[in-house]
């Protein structure tokens, strides 16, 4: 049979909710008793990925997948799109503002971050087309915990 | 205990009393509860010991595992591990006359946890300094004190468990010391000693967590606060009233307890109030609790050095097992700090040289406790999730509990699981006599007609048999019959497995017709027989079987 697929919408400058879908996608992988620290990258990169959607990418959605060696995860938004994408991946650099740093956001560590905590990481953007970053997350067969 | 009653280990259910108003479903955090067959209460193996269900139950159904009044026997010497909650408990009077009171009542020592709090205070302090240098553990720590936060992160965020620092919690060392300095004496006269823990909350003595090395076992004994209070107040009344109090001589510190601020570690706050960490949070409540914990495994937090939890609302003076309410026993300890001020009564440089020595660590217990939880509940396999996800969408999503379970997720889960039937969904059943009304009367076949006519051989589902023929469907892939079978059909496929009968139930089919010799797993017939979908056996082909149901009639009002 084919995996699973989970779609989750993620609204404009909604901070209250931002991180819902990570959490909903958190609980579907613990009742599939993955990996504890699997489970974790893949709610942070969730978590951070939700947060810039939230922050500067406009209305947007999570697209989540589960196959049978891997774990997809895709986040798409029509915002401003990202003009420089390596400098957007390096550690510290940030465009946000004022108010999202009084938040405690805007460290320049989401990309970073999600690039880290991922397998595989692609990010497409263009200046006011919008963002696309799918992540990668491999599920390790060898452990006890696959 | 009671033929009616059963046990989680923490708290006991009597089903005589319980009036199925089903709250206690909603409050539990890991979903333990489920009521069945209208009558009984099952406790599946996920109890934490928060005592949520105690709180929310009206009808006294609920109690906590405890030896409850009168448990404290003339014929041994009675030892009492005191929660420093119990000092919160009487609004204006010292600590060391309501410790008095327990020896009026009979126990011949009083051990004052309060003691053994600072101790951990001053170790968890130190392991928090070294970790800033040494970085070994992810920021933020999380404080063990509180055994149900323990147990939460084993159970639902075993990811965490380094988090927990490995420090003994106060009650182990306190159960230590007990059992290294006072017990030994006793057992040398020969005389028998009993340990009773006087509790706020439900939570299990500290023998859950293995007995201390080379000692002979003692009865260890749980008491709730409001176990002993009436009794108690008595006392502390009298002692209140009296002119000459009566002495009494204590062999150690911590057998009495001169201060006021111990009183400060029953409420939130308390454990780090005193604490030399700037960057630290006190979070109580269950759902407070819980919506932390899922931040700090999306890597939130990390700026923060420590963090005690408590499940009880207010800490552990909201505890489920107290004997006053919560503000007005809040406001008794604020009292009690104010004219005592905060300070700490031991010396710092002995803790850490005992520090230095490892007397304070634990052993590896996170392992051992996700070991304990983890593994209970078994896991889900992808098909399974997607079909919890299938069946989610087909319910209401009312959470109304009428099924029995907490919530539809729950519910789906456990259908998923073979635990439960869509059946006992009251949306679904409405929506079936609905349309079972509507359809009635207009000469259509069941499946008991098909069965007689086809000469078709029932292997499952016997119950389904007078289920309303509509239309008929052929095919195999799954996701394509999910999509496109019409309701009330008969279905012919060739697939045996598990999931057709899922699929029957999600398209309310009347029945499955397995064709071409094939026939069904056992898996696929026991489930079967649960949901009452019947399982047909054909042997020659689709096309034939297809041709003479539709000759017969069936499908012929739907065909254009």
């Amino acid at each position: 049979m084919t995996g699973l697929r989970k779609n989750f919408h993620i609204k404009s400058r909604d901070f209250i909710r931002a991180g819902e879908a990570s959490i909903q996608i958190q609980n579907l992988l613990k009742s599939l008793n993955f990996d504890p620290y699997l489970i974790r990258r893949v709610a942070i990169c969730g978590y951070e990925g939700e947060m810039n959607v939230v922050m500067h990418g406009g209305d947007g959605s999570l697209s989540f997948g589960i196959d049978s060696d891997k774990i997809i995860m895709e986040l798409s938004d029509d915002g401003p799109g990202i003009v420089d994408i390596d400098k957007a991946m390096q550690a510290g650099f940030s465009t946000a503002s004022d108010e999202h740093r009084e938040m405690g956001f805007g460290a320049g560590m989401g990309l970073p971050n999600m690039k880290k905590n991922s397998d595989e990481i692609t990010v497409d953007s263009e200046k006011s087309h919008g963002t696309f970053v799918r992540m990668v997350f491999y599920i390790d067969k060898g452990g006890d915990s696959g | 205990m009671k033929d009616t009653e059963k046990s989680s280990g923490f708290v006991r259910f009597d089903d005589h009393l319980c009036v199925k108003h089903a709250s206690c479903l909603r409050a539990c955090p890991t979903k333990a509860i489920r009521i069945k067959n209208k009558q009984t209460i099952r406790i599946v193996d996920q109890c934490i010991g928060c005592g949520e269900c105690i709180r929310v139950c009206s009808a006294g159904a609920v109690s906590a595992e405890s030896a409850g009044p009168g448990a404290l026997k003339n014929d041994h010497v009675a030892i009492a591990l005191v929660s420093p909650v119990l000092y919160a408990q009487f609004p204006g009077v010292m600590p060391k006359d309501i410790l008095m009171g327990l020896r009026h009542m009979g126990f011949q020592h009083t051990v004052d946890m309060s003691y053994f709090l600072e101790i951990f205070q001053c170790a968890g302090e130190e392991f928090i300094r070294r970790n800033r240098e040494s970085k070994k553990v992810p920021w933020p720590l999380i404080s063990p004190v509180c055994p149900v936060v323990v147990r939460l992160i084993a159970f639902q965020f075993p990811s965490l468990m380094p988090h927990v620092i490995p420090v003994l919690r106060p009650v182990a060392l306190m159960a230590r010391e007990v059992k290294r300095h006072i017990i030994p004496y006793y057992l040398e006269t020969g005389e028998k000693v009993a340990l009773y823990y006087i509790n706020p909350c439900p939570t299990k003595k500290e023998s859950e967590y293995g007995k201390a090395e080379n000692q002979p076992t003692i009865p260890e004994i749980a008491l709730g606060i409001n176990d002993i209070y009436p009794e108690l107040a008595r006392h502390v009344e009298q002692i209140k009233q009296s002119e000459v109090i009566p002495f009494y001589q204590t062999r150690f510190e911590y057998e009495t307890c001169a201060t006021g601020n111990a009183s400060m570690w029953a409420m939130s706050g308390g454990e780090i109030a005193e604490m030399d960490i700037d960057r630290s949070l006190a979070v109580s409540g269950l759902s407070e609790t819980i919506t932390y914990l899922e931040k700090i495994e999306m890597g939130l937090f990390q700026d923060i050095e420590y963090i005690e939890f408590r499940t009880c609302r207010e800490g552990c003076l909201g505890g489920v097992l107290t004997a006053i309410d919560k503000y007005i026993a809040k406001s008794a300890a604020q009292k009690m700090v104010k004219t005592f001020g905060l300070g700490r009564r031991l010396p710092r440089e002995n803790i850490l040289r005992m520090y230095e020595k490892g007397k304070f660590q634990t052993e590896k217990r996170p392992a051992k406790l996700i070991n304990l939880f983890g593994a209970q509940k078994e896991a889900l396999s992808i098909e399974l999730l997607q079909e919890i996800e299938n069946t989610l969408e087909l319910l209401r999503g009312a959470d109304c509990g009428a099924c029995g379970a907490p919530d539809c997720r729950t519910f789906a889960e456990d259908v998923a699981r073979g635990e439960a039937s869509l059946k006992d969904c009251v949306f679904l059943a409405a929506s079936r006599i609905a349309k079972g009304t509507r359809k009635k009367g207009r000469g259509k076949m069941t499946v008991n007609d098909l069965m007689e006519r086809f000469d078709l051989k029932l292997v499952a589902g016997e119950k389904g048999l007078d289920r309303q023929v509509e239309d008929g469907y052929c095919g195999d892939l799954l996701s394509e019959i999910m999509a496109n079978a019409p309701e009330g059909c008969v279905w012919l496929t060739i697939q045996g497995h598990q999931n057709t009968v899922a699929v029957a139930v999600l398209r309310e089919m009347a029945a499955i017709i397995v064709t071409g010799g094939q026939s069904a797993d056992n898996d696929t017939l026991n489930k079967a027989n649960q949901e009452g979908i019947p399982i047909l056996l054909w042997p020659g082909s689709a096309y034939q079987l297809a041709g003479r149901l539709f000759s017969a009639g069936v499908g012929q009002s739907q065909s254009t």
